[in-house]
């Protein structure tokens, strides 16, 4: 059942990371919180472009980035619709992509000197904070 | 005539007295999308339009608009061409609805649409006399009247100037909603940054009558990277420091704002003697801003 | 086109109501008391100066209002052609002045027309044309000088000015008057670009060298005129010295009737010498005023002459009218209808234009007399007729009656003719024995038989059209014989390079001036002199500074980017018109080579794109 849902992300231009970026990572989070369902017809180009007040270009290159890394479909003629969730990195990408991320996280919390423990109890948290929101 | 790029310049050169107002520049920029021109004051934008538009001869070199010789321009070239200014001239003493009526005989491919669209986000009524207007309210007159001309280019000099935010935001949606860049090519100027990152597909930066970057924003704000680096004493001399667009100095730590620097910086830190090193990436606005910066900071470096 | 000329003359409505208002009421107040169509020359030229002014201050404004970059962008940046833009513009002001300017005027010629008997010629009907003309000319000349630069106004006020100094009447001079028009629009279409800093080009350019040289060579005019003031302070001046030059014509002209009768003995080996200082002596000298008055013309606009005379008995006014060639009276009291008079009993029109001569002094309340063209008439009061009295010969024209002792005298511009108040005393015709033109003192004293004349010719001695000056003696004899008694030639007073100071700047821009001004002009007797011979002196120097101009040109043409042709055409001009046209040359060409455009190779094109990508 495909509904068209209002998409409720801000941009802001005094942030380091550009507006394309912003977009995306505002629609994956809404996907992994769940505000967002699979099916679920994102709003036109244009709409978007209107909405935040960006060039359309922008928001057209945000949303093929999306469909590349295969966060939404986009079924021809209608828009794009949220996918389903599935896995679309091999495992060896997801592997490299986590200890990517985990370096970097170790990186930037080493020197604000919380203990190992602090540190693990607070990433536990968000985590489940993310958790049962997420539709299997 | 569809040619490949809407404004190109080659060695365009407008010397008044001593001063360079443009010095050999060479701009291409291509047909289609939003090019935002940026550069403090004094670096050639309202020289570099008079030049193009045919309002002022050259010192030396060529420009073409849309493909024509910018110093023989017919009416009919001038038709294809919109260009709205930050003074949003028009005739004190008209009614709206005269001023309208006056656009409408003059352009052939008038869209009366259009211009209801973007008149609408404005309170314009047609009996009023544009010397009654506020200064939004006449640019948003002014910009509906721009593009419901239907032109192959519009240039936009600092249209936001000496508007306050409302006015402001008004422009840019009533600029943005009219989709105009399905038909035409946009030069929008501007200091704003703010607009120019919402606004830009291209990211052309003049300074002192040269051009010095023409990408899209966001490239060129990856290249500038800001690192923090805690170095005792006075730290390398900014001389020899790789890339240096800025220094300073705050709480006892070194913030180095640099250009086209890989992680190798890094090292140069740590040889000069940092002790802990950091970066991160910066705002558009900061990387402008310190790129421009840079000629009035070392003016010696190379 | 239709909408900016609308939109143009909407900017103004305000003020062109206000202002014409203005201009209709203060007429209509005028008219009531003075027939505004009948006033002096210097009247109608303040007029015309006012209105030229109320152009001049709408050109500086209109265009003004544009001249700021954004404005002018605004206005030439639209898909219309920019002759049209600046015709919608023009000719929005020019229905200003129209409204303004002329259409009081008009009414108030309707309203004299309709309402009074006073006349009202065709001539008049053309006042309001004339002033609409000046108006927008001194108009044109603003809106002119606000694009091209206060520098220009060199060029406008020759063009101007020539206005106001021609010497056309008439239809000539509204001739005349559209001649400016016209080259005042070329001069504004020509500035009317995008690129205001662009300097005249083509046709532009010729329209704009010639008066601007003009202009140049008036203000050498002027300069020298400051040298003439330093000259005065320092007290060498011959006008100024406490006596004035020996031998010279200034000596002369100031001096006292009877003495200057006596210096024309001077050196005299007539055997009458002595006798004719006593008669001198004894007698009292009738000076002619000088000059003569004009001439008045057929149709001209305005009146260097009042053609009108009034019966003080009758409490009549009688106005000449240039359309039916009669005199047309009107009741002082009431403004009532007199009548029409012509000549003789069955009212025929005069052959030529009859201005009042000088009346014969004492003889107020009695007869009248006029001249029209080769004819003395006498109004006769009594009987209320015109008749013919004394004809001058054919060819003269007759321009005043005087009293000499008992006669009565008429003098053509050829000859004086005595009529002697003896009985049977026959006239005598004394033929004048230089040019009208040159005439500065003219003494004449009746004899006990016959007449003397003393003549002095140096009214323009000091220009280059002015005789060698003399002073003469004749004597006419009551038989008729004329007797030349005497002739000494005068000094020169002035130096041969002040005479001749308008033509060795410029002998080519001097010819083009005199030309100019005498475009349309009927040839004048008045003006008629007898040029002394031009020292050699002066063309070789005229000669020097041409090639001194062709040299300079030279040189500096060759630091410009201008063709050959116009190289070739500004050394020329330089040649033939000297240091004006140097100095009309630095200020139209600039120094600096500005860039026109030059070919653009398609595959240079390319390049460009490759650089631009690879700048990043």
């Amino acid at each position: 059942m495909a509904r068209n849902k209002a998409l409720m992300i801000q941009i802001s231009t005094g942030d380091p990371r550009p507006i394309g970026r912003q977009i995306m990572d505002a629609v994956r989070m809404k996907i992994a919180t769940g505000d967002l369902e699979q099916g679920d017809q994102l709003p036109s180009v244009r709409g978007l472009a209107q909405q935040l007040m960006v060039n359309p270009n922008t928001v057209a290159k945000a949303y093929a980035d999306l469909a590349a890394e295969g966060w939404v479909d986009s079924r021809q003629g209608l828009g794009l619709y949220v996918a389903p969730p599935r896995q679309r990195l091999s495992d060896a990408e997801r592997e490299r992509r986590l200890d990517e991320a985990v370096h970097r996280f170790v990186h930037d919390v080493l020197l604000l000197d919380y203990t190992p423990k602090q540190v693990q109890e607070r990433l536990a948290v968000e985590l489940r904070a993310l958790q049962p929101r997420r539709s299997a | 005539m569809q040619g490949e790029f809407v404004i190109e310049t080659r060695g365009l050169t407008r010397r008044y007295g001593r001063k360079l107002a443009l010095d050999r520049l060479d701009l291409a920029i291509p047909r289609g999308r939003i090019h935002a021109i940026v550069g403090a004051n004094g670096a050639g934008k309202s020289t570099l339009f008079r030049i193009l538009l045919g309002f002022l001869a050259p010192t030396s070199g060529e420009s073409r608009i849309l493909g024509h010789d910018s110093q023989r321009l017919t009416p009919e070239d001038r038709g294809r061409i919109g260009f709205v200014n930050e003074e949003h001239t028009l005739p004190r003493w008209m009614r709206v609805s005269q001023v309208t009526a006056m656009q409408r005989h003059q352009y052939a491919r008038w869209s009366q649409r259009l211009f209801d669209e973007v008149i609408g986000h404005y309170h314009v009524l047609p009996e009023q006399k544009v010397g009654e207007l506020s200064r939004g309210e006449r640019a948003g007159f002014n910009l509906a009247l721009a593009l419901a001309q239907s032109p192959e280019l519009l240039v936009l000099d600092e249209p936001t100037l000496g508007l306050d935010v409302v006015a402001k935001r008004a422009f840019l949606e009533s600029l943005l909603y009219s989709n105009v860049t399905e038909q035409c090519t946009v030069i929008y100027c501007s200091h704003q940054m703010e607009e120019v990152e919402r606004v830009a597909d291209n990211l052309i930066i003049l300074e002192r009558g040269q051009l010095k970057n023409m990408s899209a924003p966001d490239d060129f704000r990856a290249r500038v990277t800001h690192w923090v680096a805690d170095v005792p004493f006075k730290g390398p001399d900014p001389r020899t420091v790789p890339g240096l667009l800025e220094v300073q100095r705050l709480d006892g730590l070194h913030h180095y704002l640099v250009l086209d620097q890989s992680a190798d910086f890094e090292a140069f830190l740590r040889a000069s003697g940092a002790r802990s090193v950091q970066s991160m990436p910066v705002t558009l606005d900061r990387a402008v801003n310190a790129f421009l910066a840079k000629n009035h900071a070392a003016p010696a470096a190379a | 086109m239709r909408d900016l000329f609308k939109s143009e003359a909407l900017r103004f409505r305000g003020w062109t109501a206000a202002l014409a208002g203005v201009h209709l009421i203060v007429l209509a107040f005028l008219t009531r008391m003075e027939d505004l169509a009948q006033q002096r020359i210097f009247v109608h030229t303040a007029f015309a100066g006012l209105y030229a002014l109320i152009g001049l201050l709408l050109g500086l404004f209109q265009m003004g209002g544009y001249r700021k970059s954004s404005q002018w962008l605004n206005l030439l940046h639209r898909p219309l052609s920019r002759h049209r833009i600046a015709l919608a513009l023009v000719s929005a002001g020019v229905l200003q002045l129209a409204v303004v300017v002329a259409l009081p005027i008009l009414l108030v010629a309707i309203l004299q027309e309709t309402t009074t008997a006073r006349v009202v010629d065709l001539r008049h009907w053309m006042l309001p044309v004339s002033a609409l003309l000046v108006s927008s000319c001194a108009y044109l000349a603003g809106a002119f000088c606000t694009l091209r630069g206060p520098v220009y106004a060199i060029a406008a006020l020759p063009l101007l000015w020539w206005l106001a100094l021609s010497n056309a009447y008439g239809f000539g001079m509204l001739a005349v008057e559209l001649i400016v028009f016209a080259w005042f629009m070329v001069l504004l279409l020509d500035a009317f670009r995008p690129d205001l800093s662009a300097p005249p080009r083509g046709a532009g350019a010729l329209a704009t060298a010639l008066p601007l040289q003009l202009g140049v060579h008036a203000l050498i005019m002027v300069f020298f005129v400051g040298l003439e003031l330093v000259w005065i302070a320092q007290g060498s001046h011959p006008n100024n010295t406490a006596t004035p030059p020996a031998g010279g014509h200034n000596e002369v002209e100031n001096a006292d009737p009877r003495d200057r009768m006596l210096a024309g003995l001077k050196d005299s080996r007539h055997p009458d010498t002595q006798l004719l200082r006593e008669q001198i002596r004894k007698s009292e000298p009738r000076t002619i005023p000088l000059p003569l008055p004009r001439l008045p013309q057929r149709n001209e606009l305005s009146n260097f002459r009042l053609l009108e005379f009034n019966d003080p008995g009758r409490g009549v006014r009688w106005v000449f009218s240039h359309d039916d060639m009669r005199l047309h009276g009107h009741r002082l009291a009431d403004g009532r209808d007199r009548g029409i008079l012509g000549v003789g009993a069955d009212g025929a029109a005069f052959p030529a234009l009859a201005a009042p001569a000088w009346a014969r002094p004492g003889t107020a309340g009695e007869d009248l007399l006029l001249t029209a063209g080769d004819t003395l008439y006498q109004f006769a009061l009594e009987s209320q007729q015109v008749m013919p009295r004394v004809r001058v010969d054919a060819g003269e024209v007759a321009m005043a009656a005087l009293l000499v002792g008992q006669s009565f005298a008429v003098m053509s511009d050829r000859a004086i003719y005595f009529y002697p108040g003896r009985p049977l005393a026959s006239k005598v015709r004394l033929p004048m024995p230089g040019q009208v033109g040159d005439l500065r003192n003219l003494e004449l004293i009746d004899l006990d038989d016959g007449y003397l004349a003393a003549f002095v010719y140096s009214s323009r001695s000091h220009t280059p059209a002015g005789t060698a000056p003399f002073q003469i003696l004749l004597r006419a004899h009551g038989d008729g014989r004329i007797e030349t008694i005497h002739r000494r030639a005068l000094r020169f007073d002035y130096p041969v390079l002040y005479r001749y100071r308008a033509w060795w700047i410029s002998p080519a821009l001097y010819t083009v001036r005199d030309a100019a001004l005498d475009l349309f002009a009927p040839a004048l007797p008045l003006d008629a002199t007898d040029p002394a011979p031009m020292p050699r002196s002066i063309p070789w120097l005229a000669a020097v500074l041409s090639l001194l101009s062709l040299a300079v040109a030279v040189w500096r043409t060759a630091g410009t980017t201008l063709s050959a042709t116009s190289r070739l055409a500004w050394t020329a001009g330089c040649g033939l018109f000297g240091l004006p046209a140097l100095a009309s040359l630095w200020l139209m060409v600039p120094a600096q080579p500005v860039a026109w455009v030059s070919r653009w190779a398609r595959s240079g094109a390319g390049n460009v794109s490759r650089e631009a990508s690879a700048s990043r």
